[in-house]
C-alpha cells in the first residue's frame, strides 16, 4: 500500500509541476477470486489482481481523465503528461474542480467493510462449499433436474485517493459470496432460479443449508406456470421486485439526471411525490453495509442521506460538479472507477420497513399478482412509464394460488409511487438496494 | 447477481477512451494483422521462447491445454454537453491472461504488469485446475494469417482531437437547429484500439488490432411542460472517416434522435395483452439476438441449460426464418479477423427455414459436442476467458415489401426502435424494450406508443412470424451483449417482420 500511495504522489507532484491548477489521483488494488462448480465438478478457477490509476487534472476551469492499468513509472509519467495536454482541449466549465477544503473525509476505522479473515480462506475450503451447496441444493426437491453453477465469489483490497488540496484517503474493502442457480423440469418445460449470499464479512454470510434451501423453492415454484390473462391488480412486490423499483428511483434522484433533465423528478424537490408512509433513505454509514464506505470517490465523508420522508422528496444526491450546477451541497455520493468521471449515485438505498407481515400484505388481495421478478427493459426515466417483464404467483382469494409467466407489469411511476398501500417489516440488507414487501393498488398486468 | 443475458445499447456515458503511446506511432498506420510480430513482442516484452515457457508452467499439473492472451488496449473519449466539450479522457489498459483446460474444467489468472515473474506466477495460478499426471507436449507455433475485416487508413485514436470536436459540435449544432423544442444535447466519441497477441499449446499464434469506434447522441424535447429524451448511435470497426458516409453524419444521428424525443412527446399508452406486431427493420435484430441466439450459444446446450437443448433437426421456428451468426461482416461492430481463441470465424448457419442446424462454439463446447468449432470464441478482455458468443446475428431476408407487410395488418404495434433485451435461456422467455413505436390502423401507422416492453417465449415467437421483408439490415448501433459478467461489441440484423401475436405491455 505505501508503495501505491507513493505512485500517487509522485502524480500529484508532476502534475502540479506541469501546470495543473487541481489534481486528484485514484487507485484501486484488489484480488478477487471466482470458483465455479458445476455437477460435483470445478468448472472454473479463476484468480486475479485488477489494479488500475486514474488522474483528473483541472487547469483554468479546464479539466480531464486519464487512466492506466501500467503502474510502471515511466508509463504513469505518460499519463500525467497526457492529461495536462488533452485538458488544453475541453472548454472552460466554472462548476469543474475538486471539492472545497473544509468538507473532506477522514480515513476510520469501525464500519466493518474489510474482514482479513477472506484472504486467509484456502481454495480448498471454497471449493468445498460451494459443491456442498450445490449437492445440497440438488437434493431439495424431486423437480429439480439440473444445475447451473454453484459459485463463490471474493474480492478485497484497497481504495487510494489523493488530492492536491492534501486530502490523503485510503479505505479497505473486502466481499464475498455463494450463490446458486438451479434448474427444474416439468413436461420438457425447464424452469430456473438462483438464490445467494454476500457480505463484507465471511461470518455473516446465511448458512449453506438456508441458500440451498431458498434457490431450491424459488425454482421449484415455477413449475407449471400460466399466462395469466390481461387485467389491472393489485399488485405485490417481493424484496426482489421492490429492490428493482428502488433502482428506478436510485437512478432519477441522482444530480446528473436532475440537471441532464433525465428525471421524472426534476422539478419536484420539497414536494409529495408519494404515500405518506414511503420513507427512502441513502446511508454510507451503514456498518457492514455492502455500499458503506469512509469518503467518496472525490473525498467527501460518506454519510446518511434522507432522500424521500414521509412522502417528501427531501433531497438529490450530489457529487462536487452536480451540486455546483444546482446550487446545492454535495451529499458525499460520488462515484467513480479509475477510467471514470465522479458521478453522484446511491450507497445503501432502502425503504424504511413498515407494519405488515407479508402474508397479511397478501392477505388483503383477492385477485392479484405476487410480483418476484421483472426485467430490466421498459422504464422511461424522463416520463416514469414502467412497463417490465415480470414473474411471480398469482393470488387467489388472499392465498398465493400459481405460478405465472410471460406476463408485463405496467403503470406510471407518479401513480405508483402514489399507490403504495401496505409496507412490509420484511427489510433485509442483501445488497447495496433493499426494499421489504409492499403493495401497489392498482397495475395493468398484461399476458394473454 | 442476475443470470440473464442481455443485450442493450450502450449509454452515452459510457467511460471514455484516448491516447497515443509511443509504439502506436510507429508506422502503425495501415496494419494488417499477423504482420507484426516484432512489434507486439516488444509491446507485450515477451519472446516465443518466454510464451512456451509460460505454457509449460501452466501444463505443467497435466492439464490437456493451455493458451496465453496478451492485450493492450488504448482507448480515448470525448463529450459534449450544453454546448462545451466538458468530457475528454485518454486511457491504457494492458495485461495478459492464463488459462489452461482439463475436459471442460478451466484455471484462470490473469496479471495486469507486464513482467515475465508475474506472468509465471498467473501460469502457476491457472495450472492448479489439472491434478493429472499427463504431460502434454507444446506443439511448434504456427502463425494463423487472415483476412483483414477491418481496414483502417488511420485509426481514428491517432487523429487530432480538434478534429473529433468539431464532429460532435456539428452533432450538438444540427439536433438545436433542427427543432426549438430541442431543449438539450449531449454527443459523445468514444474510440479504442485493440492490440492482441495469442499463443497455445496447440501451436496456434496469431496476433489482431481491432478498432472500434462510436457516436452516441442524446437530445431532450420539451414542449408544454411535456419531455421526451431519445439517443441515436453509430458503431463500427472502422475509422473516423465512418462517419463521412451520407447516412452516419452527426447530422444525421443527431436529427434522428431529435426526431424520436419530438415525436414521443405526442406519444400515447401502448395497448396491453397480445398484438399482433410488426418489427421495423435493422434494430428490431435485438429479437434474433434474444429469442434464438444466446440459446444456440454452445455452452449451455451442451450443459442442457438452453430451451433448445437436443433439439438440432426438429423444427423451432417458422419455415419462413433462416437464422445465420457471421462474424465475418467488414467493418461491422461484430466483426473478428479471428476469435479469442485462434479460429476463424465463419458464416453459421444456426435455423434454415425453420430446422435447427446447428450452435455457436468455443472450443470446449466443439470438443464436449464433437463438432468443429465455429470461429464463436470470444472475450471481453486478457481478464477473462472465452465463452461462446455471437459475432452479428440475423434474420434472412424473405419476399415481401414492408409495405405490403404493413398494409396486411388491420390493427396492431409496429415497433421500430429498441433500448435492448433480455433471455432466460433455460425456459427461452424473453423481454425486448422498445423505444419508438406506432399504432398500425387499417394498414397504416398512426399515433406514437409511449416506450413499452414486448415478451415472449423463443420458438413460441418464431413459429408465429407470418411475413418476412426483403428489407434485411444490419443494425450499426452500439450493441454491447452481456454474457456472465462479460460485455462484447456485437451486431444485430432484421428484415421487416410480421409477428401474428406477441404480448405487449402496455398500460
Amino acid at each position: 500500500m505505501q508503495e501505491l500511495i507513493k505512485i500517487a504522489e509522485r502524480v500529484i507532484k508532476e502534475a502540479r509541476r506541469g501546470g495543473a491548477d487541481e489534481v486528484d489521483v485514484l487507485i484501486n488494488n484488489f484480488t478477487s477470486a471466482r470458483i465455479k462448480v458445476r455437477l460435483g465438478k470445478i468448472e472454473e478457477l479463476r484468480q486475479s489482481n485488477p489494479r488500475a490509476l486514474g488522474i483528473r487534472v483541472f487547469k483554468n476551469k479546464r479539466k480531464a481523465l486519464t487512466y492506466t492499468s501500467d503502474l510502471r513509472p515511466e508509463s504513469v509519467s505518460t499519463m500525467v503528461q497526457k492529461a495536462l495536454e488533452i485538458a488544453r482541449l475541453s472548454d472552460i466549465d466554472e462548476y469543474n474542480g475538486l471539492p472545497e477544503g473544509n468538507l473532506f473525509g477522514t480515513t476510520k476505522t469501525g464500519l466493518g467493510l474489510y474482514d482479513p479473515e477472506i484472504a486467509q480462506i484456502p481454495t480448498e475450503r471454497k471449493i468445498q462449499m460451494a459443491s456442498d451447496l450445490e449437492t445440497l441444493g440438488l437434493k431439495q426437491n424431486s423437480l429439480i433436474t439440473n444445475s447451473g453453477g454453484a459459485f463463490w465469489n471474493d474480492s478485497y483490497g484497497q481504495t487510494i485517493l489523493l488530492n492536491s488540496h492534501g486530502f490523503s484517503g485510503e479505505q479497505e474493502f473486502s466481499n464475498c459470496s455463494l450463490s446458486l442457480q438451479l434448474v427444474a423440469e416439468k413436461d420438457n418445460v425447464k424452469q430456473t432460479d438462483y438464490w445467494w449470499s454476500g457480505q463484507r464479512t465471511f461470518s455473516k454470510l446465511d448458512p449453506i443449508e438456508s441458500i440451498a434451501k431458498t434457490a431450491a423453492e424459488r425454482t421449484a415454484r415455477k413449475v407449471g406456470s400460466r399466462k395469466p390473462a390481461t387485467q389491472s391488480v393489485p399488485v405485490v412486490f417481493d424484496p426482489q421486485a421492490g429492490a428493482d423499483l428502488l433502482n428506478i428511483i436510485a437512478a432519477v434522484v441522482v444530480g446528473s439526471a436532475i440537471y441532464r433533465k433525465n428525471s421524472f423528478l426534476i422539478d419536484k424537490l420539497g414536494q409529495s411525490i408519494a404515500v405518506k408512509e414511503l420513507n427512502i433513505i441513502d446511508d454510507a454509514t451503514l456498518p457492514g453495509g455492502n455500499d458503506s464506505r469512509y469518503f467518496d470517490d472525490e473525498g467527501l465523508a460518506g454519510r446518511r442521506n434522507v432522500v424521500i420522508e414521509n412522502g417528501v422528496l427531501k433531497t438529490f444526491l450530489c457529487d462536487c460538479y452536480s451540486a455546483r450546477k444546482l446550487k446545492t451541497v454535495p451529499t458525499g455520493s460520488a462515484r467513480r472507477g479509475a477510467s471514470s468521471e465522479p458521478a453522484p449515485a446511491t450507497s445503501n438505498f432502502f425503504m424504511q420497513a413498515g407494519r405488515y407481515s407479508p402474508a397479511e400484505i397478501i392477505g388483503s388481495i383477492q385477485n392479484g399478482l405476487f410480483l418476484t421478478d421483472v426485467n430490466w427493459v421498459g422504464v422511461n426515466y424522463v416520463t416514469g412509464d414502467y412497463s417490465r417483464g415480470a414473474e411471480g404467483i398469482w393470488i387467489e382469494n388472499g392465498k398465493l394460488a400459481y405460478p405465472v409467466q410471460e406476463c408485463t407489469v405496467a403503470g406510471n411511476m407518479f401513480d405508483m409511487l402514489n399507490s403504495i398501500s401496505m409496507i412490509g417489516n420484511d427489510l433485509e440488507f442483501r445488497g447495496s438496494i433493499n426494499s421489504p414487501t409492499f403493495k401497489i393498488d392498482r397495475l395493468m398486468v398484461s399476458g394473454q | 447477481m442476475k443470470r440473464r443475458e442481455f443485450l442493450k445499447t450502450s449509454g452515452i456515458l459510457a467511460a471514455g477512451i484516448v491516447t497515443a503511446p509511443a509504439w502506436f506511432n510507429m508506422g502503425y498506420s495501415k496494419t494488417k494483422p499477423g504482420s507484426n510480430l516484432q512489434d507486439m513482442e516488444t509491446l507485450f516484452s515477451v519472446s516465443a521462447a518466454e510464451a512456451q515457457r509460460l505454457l509449460d508452467r501452466a501444463l505443467a499439473k497435466g492439464a490437456q491445454s493451455a493458451d496465453l492472451f496478451f492485450e493492450y488496449r488504448t482507448s480515448s473519449g470525448l463529450r459534449i454537453e450544453d454546448g462545451i466539450i466538458k468530457d475528454i479522457s485518454n486511457g491504457i489498459v494492458l495485461g495478459m491472461g492464463v488459462r489452461a483446460v482439463q475436459g471442460d474444467q478451466i484455471g484462470y489468472a490473469y496479471t495486469d504488469a507486464i513482467d515475465f515473474p508475474k506472468m509465471l506466477i498467473a501460469a502457476e495460478t491457472a495450472a492448479n485446475i489439472a491434478d493429472t499426471a499427463n504431460s502434454f507436449k507444446i506443439s511448434r507455433f504456427q502463425n494463423i494469417s487472415c483476412k483483414n475485416l477491418y481496414p483502417v487508413e488511420t485509426y481514428s485514436v491517432n487523429i487530432d482531437l480538434n478534429r473529433k470536436i468539431e464532429l460532435l459540435n456539428q452533432a450538438d449544432g444540427a439536433a438545436r437547429r433542427f427543432n426549438s423544442r430541442v431543449s438539450s444535447v449531449t454527443a459523445s466519441i468514444a474510440d479504442e484500439l485493440r492490440q492482441i497477441m495469442y499463443f497455445d499449446s496447440e501451436g496456434k499464434n496469431f496476433q489482431d488490432v481491432q478498432p472500434l469506434f462510436a457516436l452516441r447522441v442524446r437530445v431532450t424535447a420539451e414542449d408544454n411542460g411535456k419531455r421526451q429524451g431519445a439517443n441515436a448511435a453509430r458503431s463500427a470497426r472502422a475509422g473516423l472517416d465512418f462517419l463521412d458516409k451520407p447516412n452516419n453524419t452527426p447530422t444525421v444521428v443527431a436529427q434522428q434522435a431529435a426526431t424520436i424525443a419530438i415525436t414521443n412527446l405526442d406519444a400515447k399508452p401502448a395497448p396491453a395483452g397480445p398484438q399482433v406486431v410488426i418489427l421495423g427493420p435493422a434494430e428490431s435484430g435485438v429479437l434474433i439476438h434474444e429469442a434464438v441466439g444466446h440459446g444456440l450459444e454452445a455452452d449451455y446446450n451442451y450443459k442442457n441449460l438452453s430451451n433448445y437443448s437436443g433439439k438440432v433437426g426438429q423444427k423451432v421456428a417458422s419455415e419462413r426464418c433462416t437464422i445465420i451468426d457471421t462474424g465475418l461482416l467488414p467493418g461491422s461492430r461484430g466483426a473478428i479477423n479471428i476469435d479469442d481463441e485462434g479460429h476463424l470465424p465463419s458464416n453459421t448457419v444456426l435455423i434454415e427455414n425453420g430446422i435447427l442446424k446447428g450452435y455457436m462454439h468455443n472450443s470446449i463446447s466443439a470438443r464436449m459436442m464433437k463438432v468443429n468449432p465455429t470461429g464463436n470464441g470470444r472475450r471481453q478482455s486478457y481478464a477473462y476467458p472465452p465463452l461462446a458468443r455471437m459475432t452479428t446475428t440475423y434474420l434472412q431476408k424473405g419476399e415481401c415489401t414492408a409495405e405490403e407487410i404493413i398494409r396486411s395488418v388491420k390493427k396492431g404495434v409496429y415497433a421500430k426502435n429498441f433500448s435492448g433485451g433480455q433471455v432466460d435461456t433455460i425456459k427461452g422467455d424473453f423481454t425486448f424494450g422498445v423505444i419508438e413505436a406506432y399504432l398500425i390502423e387499417d394498414g397504416r401507422l398512426t399515433a406514437p406508443l409511449k416506450d413499452v416492453t414486448l415478451i415472449g417465449n423463443g420458438p413460441d415467437v418464431m413459429n408465429k412470424i407470418l411475413m418476412v421483408g426483403d428489407d434485411l439490415k444490419i443494425s450499426d448501433s452500439t450493441w454491447s451483449c452481456g454474457k456472465d459478467g462479460q460485455n462484447i461489441p456485437v451486431s444485430v440484423g432484421n428484415p421487416t417482420v410480421k409477428i401474428s401475436e406477441i404480448t405487449v405491455g402496455g398500460s
